[in-house]
């Protein structure tokens, strides 16, 4: 049904973009930063979100001086066959570890706090089965998907966080304090983890309709995501203290448990609200098997049809993968200790190796 | 074939979610919606109630144990019903078990750390055994429990003699503050129960505030709408209602060093009462004058109560950390507190003219 219109609109794309950006890791964050900026917790949100909303721009001018290609063909453009493959094998193990370790997160997070008997395999099959189905269709259906998700999802969380924010004490934000240096770098690392999304980037320009106009939607989406985590972060400061802050587990849906809808008799809330994190994880992981599988179908050249029997490869590899570390505490620490540097290879130092290559060898890129 | 192939896998994952292994029907669970925890010999002395809406009949279940999670295994294997926490709404915590703060954040602790309970769940103290009073809310409300959860929903924030605060909040509070906090108060007695009033709690223990102390802990908050006051004038006795309550926080080094805190009480009230005739610039100078001259002395009795126990209940501290921090720096909590100068400035607008209606 979607295989004839491979192309999706620049707004598809923005909603796909932000939908990412609300992981797991968006329900840990402000605790990990106040944990090192304290007070100034919000502030490190703002910077980092804003300095990753900016490094977009540099994949999408990439993008856009050759919107036919993916990075397997920019990379080999740039830096020859081999090279360009050790980078995109890379890339692909950067995803499977973003992959992995949402899967894992989220699959333990349902299972302690809804369905403890339940095993923690059979939710992560489930909410990965979800995925696959999704991916198998292709990014136009993606996008679709995205599109009505983003009225479901983002819509009610905004009007979520609003009500939140009327029962905040804004005190617990005073004084105003800048984060330490420190602060700021662990920031970064952990900020990092929510933009993972900007890797499809890699992958997303032959199926964009008009990619000339992808730096500028691309950069909105990427702002209005970074705008968002500061207003959680700047919220669950404000509910919860800087004392109290960094001891919350995940304090991002916890601080949204205290809004009081009229005439909801509803004890566990938070749980009601789980179901914002559970569209945007089947999203996220969908993204990393459909371009995981145009990587597996392009690094090897292979004919288009067999990109079905790379998804199988990949939802496996994620699933194995995601079961690696032994606890939800080691997936944790193993996201945080690995995906920082993919993300500064990724989103920073490959995307200017490519655009400096193109410019002074005018090769390709 | 293979749109059907489709349909059905994405209609198998949801037959999953429908908590296989979790599954346990509603009718063998017992939902707890109320909590007492008296102190143990050993620990806690916990009194579960559950809802009962097929039959209604009141029952409680007791258990002592070390920890909460001891105590709901205790239950389990005494009772037919599996002991469910989820709907949990309200725990009464005896004065006995508030005097040992270290065994009661404990407690709070390990119900925060909980999966099951919900952090809303409101928090309440007692003079007298939490066990009596579970079994007058059960004799209230045996169907369902929730006769404490509607109070607050519907009254308390109306009377302005009480305020509801839950696990969560508490917690919050309680770090904030540098260890103490406000509990609502609950007595059961012949009559049956009666909410009103606080007990404060801290490292030195709890201590009992009456509906007056409360209410003037409301005031320091901003939160007194509801609050009723009565007033001689002229023979009569007039009762004055706050519809507007707001609280502003100014801080200043005094000329020996100390802090000097001025809370001003914006409030607007309308009095019950009265002749029924126009009133005149000077009565309504003078009304005003007594009712603020009341509260002025209310808030800051209690204010001396907070300081004779030597905690800040009311989060005066932390505004002083938030607004004016260079004002605190190099001074312990303890010392800031006992030494800082307090004067309230209550300026209320009576917003009727007199007459009736």
């Amino acid at each position: 049904m979607f295989a004839e219109n491979r192309k999706i609109s620049l707004r598809q794309l923005q909603a796909l973009l932000l939908l990412d950006g609300f992981g797991t890791a968006a329900l840990f964050l402000p605790a990990e930063l106040a944990a090192e900026s304290g007070r100034a917790c919000w502030v490190t949100a703002a910077c980092a979100g804003a300095g990753f909303a900016l490094l977009s721009l540099l994949l999408t001018a990439v993008g856009r001086r050759m919107p036919a290609g993916t990075v397997v063909e920019w990379c080999e453009a740039a830096f020859g066959r081999g090279i360009g493959a050790v980078l995109c094998v890379g890339l692909g193990l950067q995803l499977l570890v973003l992959a992995a370790a949402e899967l894992r997160l989220f699959s333990e997070i349902v299972c302690r706090a809804m369905l403890p008997a339940t095993p923690v395999w059979a939710i992560a099959l489930v909410v990965l089965a979800v995925a696959a189905a999704l991916a198998a269709q292709g990014t136009e259906c993606r996008g679709r998907t995205a599109e009505v998700l983003f009225f479901a999802v983002v819509v009610p969380l905004v009007l979520v966080l609003l009500a939140a924010a009327l029962s905040a004490r804004y005190g617990r934000v005073l004084p105003l304090a800048l984060p330490p240096v420190r602060g700021l770098m662990s920031g970064v690392r952990a900020v990092s983890l929510l933009f993972g999304g900007l890797l499809f980037l890699y992958f997303v320009f032959p199926a964009l309709q008009k990619p000339r106009e992808a730096p500028r939607a691309v950069l909105h989406s990427s702002l209005l995501s970074a705008a968002l985590l500061t207003a959680a972060v700047f919220l669950s400061l404000a509910v919860y203290g800087a004392d109290t802050l960094p001891q919350k587990l995940l304090p991002t849906l916890q601080m949204l448990e205290r809004v009081s809808f009229t005439g909801v008799f509803l004890t566990r809330q938070d749980m009601l609200l789980l179901w914002f994190w559970m569209a945007s994880v089947s999203v996220f992981l969908s993204g990393v098997l459909f371009f995981g599988s145009l990587l597996g179908v392009r690094l090897l050249r292979q004919k288009e049809r067999r990109r079905k029997g790379w998804l199988f490869v990949w939802a496996a590899a994620v699933l194995a993968a995601a079961f690696l570390p032994e606890n939800m505490a080691a997936a944790y620490r193993l996201r945080l200790a690995i995906v920082p540097y993919g993300q500064a290879v990724y989103l920073l130092l490959l995307p200017l190796a490519l655009l400096l290559a193109g410019r002074k060898g005018g090769r390709g890129v | 074939m293979k749109k059907a192939h489709w349909f059905l896998l994405f209609l198998l994952p949801p037959l999953f979610l429908t908590g296989c292994w979790d599954k346990k029907d509603p009718e063998d669970r017992a939902f707890i919606i109320t909590l007492g925890v008296d102190a143990g010999a050993e620990g806690y002395a916990f009194t579960f109630a559950p809802a009962n809406i097929e039959t209604g009949e009141a029952e409680t279940y007791a258990a002592e144990g070390r920890t909460l999670a001891a105590a709901v295994a205790q239950v389990d294997c005494r009772s037919s019903r599996k002991a469910d926490l989820g709907q949990l709404k309200t725990v009464i915590l005896s004065q006995a078990l508030l005097e040992e703060p270290e065994r009661l954040l404990a407690l709070l602790r390990e119900m925060e750390r909980g999966q099951e309970i919900s952090e809303k769940v409101m928090l309440l103290a007692t003079e007298g055994e939490a066990a009596a009073c579970v079994d007058a809310v059960m004799a209230e409300d045996s169907r369902t429990g929730l006769f404490l959860w509607d109070f607050y929903k519907n009254t308390a924030g109306e009377v302005a003699v009480t305020k509801g605060i839950d696990l969560d909040t508490f917690l919050t509070e309680w770090t904030e503050q540098g260890g103490c906090a406000i509990l609502p108060r609950i007595s059961a007695d012949a009559a049956g129960l009666r909410l009103g009033g606080g007990m404060g709690v801290s490292a030195a223990g709890a201590f009992p505030l009456d509906e007056a102390a409360e209410r003037a802990y409301l005031f320091l908050r901003g939160e007194a709408e509801g609050a009723l006051l009565e007033a001689e004038y002229e023979g009569e006795t007039l009762p004055l209602e706050i519809g507007r309550s707001k609280v502003r926080y100014a801080f200043a080094a005094g000329a020996d060093g100390t802090v000097h805190c001025t809370i001003r009480l914006p409030l607007e009230g309308t009095l019950q009462g009265g002749g029924g005739t126009l009133r005149s610039p000077g009565a309504q100078a003078a009304l005003t004058a007594l009712f603020a001259a009341d509260i002025n002395a209310q808030v800051a009795h209690t204010i001396e109560q907070g300081k004779a126990a030597g905690a800040d209940f009311f989060g005066i501290l932390p505004r002083l950390y938030q607004h004016a921090p260079e004002l605190a720096a190099g001074q312990e909590r303890a010392q800031l507190w006992a030494e800082m100068a307090v004067e309230v400035r209550t300026e209320l607008h009576l917003k009727d003219m007199g007459r009736r209606r």
